[in-house]
């Protein structure tokens, strides 16, 4: 059977199941399908075993008492699921977040203010290929072997040592970067700005570094090159973006490397429904919410300690098919099924490219269906 | 016999986190088994500041950042930044946020997940 | 994986030859490469050498499980990339639209393929070093996290 794999933002639509044997997808996604029924959430309030419309009731009573409510998460659902969370903060006047920094650049993709392309394109064209501020080997593991550096595409028809150009740029000496050997260079910095401003100046014929005139030298050789950015560059960057632009329109093409699987779906039906991203760290510290729906996503495993001891001081409802730290806090858990594997729909790949999923099994509540019976109690 | 790790001084160095697939697996799995703890409740540091330090590869070593602490296993590798310390993105790494961690030898067993989550309340 | 060092010091040292080879050390050598059988150490086999043959039987142990190519992937390391499959030119030439495209290895029986997150050895027949005897290192060079070694070069 062919499965699409939800993992991460790859979204990788080339792998075999057979039984217990799960080919071409990586130790992340083969895990993913192979581990599905370890450690699943159970439906609970305040901690008691309960069944899970009784679970989704109290969670549109906690709703419906709250003042002020955020929804976080959402990267593990279908775009079908997203929507209707939109729906959802659109009737309560909820914030929305999926805890992803990407916000800013996608939205200036959405606007094309920032050009970008697909994979498919990068594979069959792309020369200069930037690894900026983010460690993919580990993140998406099958990014380079699946669409960028590694595979053969029409124009690239040589190979990587000669048709490719790896330029990986990081505060650490990364597992991405240790691949950068022949036909490409490891730039180490501390400080993003300085490096983009030194790329420009090069690019202008100015005076730089002896790795950064090597790139520019080399960016000159094609018309079409890449560069991926991740949660590095984002933070390097601040919120600093003008010069980076400039450097993209000077190079070719940028395309996020956000990890988090459905993430630009998040930030598309974020856009379309005129939603302004929420940053729930912000909402926090300035204790702006009284009430968070998580959904697929375990904030105590990604935010600082300072803000989400903020957050336990919440009404928390978690929607989650496997338990997690926030679920063992929360004041009710509703039981949903991983997407892609248990439950179908829509998704977005990293590069805006929509994917439709291929789920292996059924489950009777999934993200959709749970958001729209909490949308219809409100 | 003398404990030489007794004498080390405390290193400070700069807390950098990241995304290690290994660890994500097995996170994806289970976040309450030993295998997360192993994967998540790690600290890597740059083998030269292994040397400087007389650290080595998979001692239990104590991560304190201000008031807050948590035993790890000690890991070195050239992924890590040369003058700073490398945690996988987890909760070990939320619980100990900052700039700055300290890093000392310890004869303590590693902090365990649940341990962690009762000092959120 | 043990060094031809390794190996070197727990043999009997005495260059005596009785193996075929010149010195001890090359016959370490060839005992990694499995040009050479412990058995042809016949010292070894003498009981003041007991506790160092056994130590030495462990060692190979590893070896053992090297493929004919010299190939040896530790799974453990592994996190499933697909980096190999894809620059493995066997599988380039063979499989351009599946492999050489980025996509999951289409042959039947590929040198090496990623089931269930990590790589496997499926059939080393196909590879350059043992067709050819050409020393190609495509899909070791390629690995960032040492999943993949050569015998020769430990
Ligand atoms: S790279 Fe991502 S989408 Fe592809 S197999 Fe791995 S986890 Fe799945």
């Amino acid at each position: 059977m062919m499965w699409v794999c939800t993992g991460c933002s790859c979204l990788c639509d080339d792998i075999e199941i057979e039984g217990d044997v799960v080919r071409h997808a990586c130790r992340i996604g083969a895990g993913l399908y192979l581990n599905r029924s370890v450690a699943r959430a159970e439906p609970l309030i305040d901690g008691k075993r309960t069944d899970i419309d009784s679970a989704i009731e109290r969670a549109v009573e906690i709703l419906k008492d709250s003042k002020s409510v955020a929804i976080y998460g959402l990267n593990n659902s279908t775009l079908e699921a997203q929507k209707i969370a939109m729906k959802i903060a659109e009737k309560i006047s909820a914030y929305v977040d999926n805890g992803s920094k990407f916000g800013k650049l996608a939205e200036m993709i959405l606007r094309k203010e920032i050009p970008s392309t697909t994979l498919e394109n990068v594979k069959d064209y792309a020369y200069v290929i930037f690894y900026w501020g983010c460690d993919v080997h580990n993140s998406m593991p099958r990014h380079m072997s699946r669409y960028t550096y590694y595979p053969r595409g029409k124009k690239r028809q040589r190979g990587y040592e000669e048709d490719r150009f790896l330029v990986v740029v990081d505060v650490r000496r990364s597992h991405t970067a240790m691949l950068a050997k022949k036909n490409a260079v490891f730039i180490k910095t501390d400080d993003d700005g300085k490096l983009i401003r030194e790329f420009l100046t090069a690019l202008e014929g100015g005076i730089a570094s002896g790795d950064v005139l090597r790139v520019v030298k080399e960016l000159k050789k094609s018309d079409f090159n890449v560069i991926f950015g991740g949660g590095g560059l984002i933070e390097g960057l601040g919120n600093e973006f003008e010069e980076f632009v400039r450097f993209v329109s000077n190079v070719g093409y940028f395309i996020p490397a956000d990890y988090r699987t459905n993430s630009m779906g998040f930030f598309k039906s974020l856009f379309e429904a005129g939603i302004p991203k929420a940053n729930l760290e912000d909402l926090l510290i300035d204790e702006k919410v009284d009430t968070a729906i998580i959904v697929g996503s375990d904030p105590l495993n990604s935010m600082p300690f300072d803000v989400a001891k903020r957050l336990l001081k919440l009404k928390l409802i978690v929607i989650d098919p496997k338990v997690s730290f926030t679920s063992k806090m929360a004041d009710v858990v509703i039981p949903s099924a991983i997407s892609g594997v248990e439950c179908g729909g829509k998704m977005i790949r990293s590069d805006f490219v929509e994917v439709e999923l291929k789920p292996i099994f059924k489950s009777e509540y999934d993200d959709a269906k749970i958001l729209r019976s909490i949308s219809e109690g409100l | 016999m003398l404990r030489f790790a007794k004498y080390l001084k405390k290193v400070e160095l700069k807390l950098v986190t990241y995304r290690d697939g290994f660890q994500v697996s097995v996170a994806v799995k289970d976040k309450f088994g030993d295998e997360f703890v192993e994967k998540s409740a790690v600290v890597i540091i740059h083998p030269d500041t292994a040397k400087t330090f007389g650290f080595k590869d998979g001692q239990i070593v104590k991560v304190s950042s201000y008031e807050r602490c948590a035993n790890l296993r000690l890991k070195v590798s050239e992924i890590a930044p040369e003058n700073g310390a490398l945690i996988p993105k987890s909760i070990y790494s939320c619980y100990l946020y900052s700039d700055k961690i300290t890093i000392e030898p310890t004869d303590g067993e590693i902090t365990t997940p649940n341990e962690l989550l009762e000092r959120y309340t | 994986m043990p060094s031809p060092m390794d190996i070197y010091k727990l043999l009997p040292k005495t260059n005596c030859k009785l193996c075929g080879e010149q010195t001890c050390m090359s016959f370490a050598f060839k005992l990694i490469k499995k040009e050479k059988k412990l058995e042809d150490c016949k010292p070894l086999f003498e009981p003041e050498f007991e506790e160092q043959r056994k130590k030495i039987e462990e060692m190979l142990k590893v070896v053992e499980k090297a493929t004919e190519t010299g190939l040896v992937v530790n799974e453990d390391l592994c996190i499933g990339c697909g980096n190999c499959i894809v620059v493995c030119p066997v599988h380039v030439y063979e499989d351009p639209e599946g492999a050489g495209s980025g996509f999951g290895v289409r042959l039947e029986n590929p040198i090496l393929r990623v089931e269930n997150g990590v790589v496997r050895v499926v059939d080393v027949g196909l590879c350059r070093r043992y067709k050819e005897k050409t020393i190609c290192v495509a899909c070791r060079e390629n690995c960032p996290t040492s999943a993949i070694a050569f015998l020769e070069e430990l």
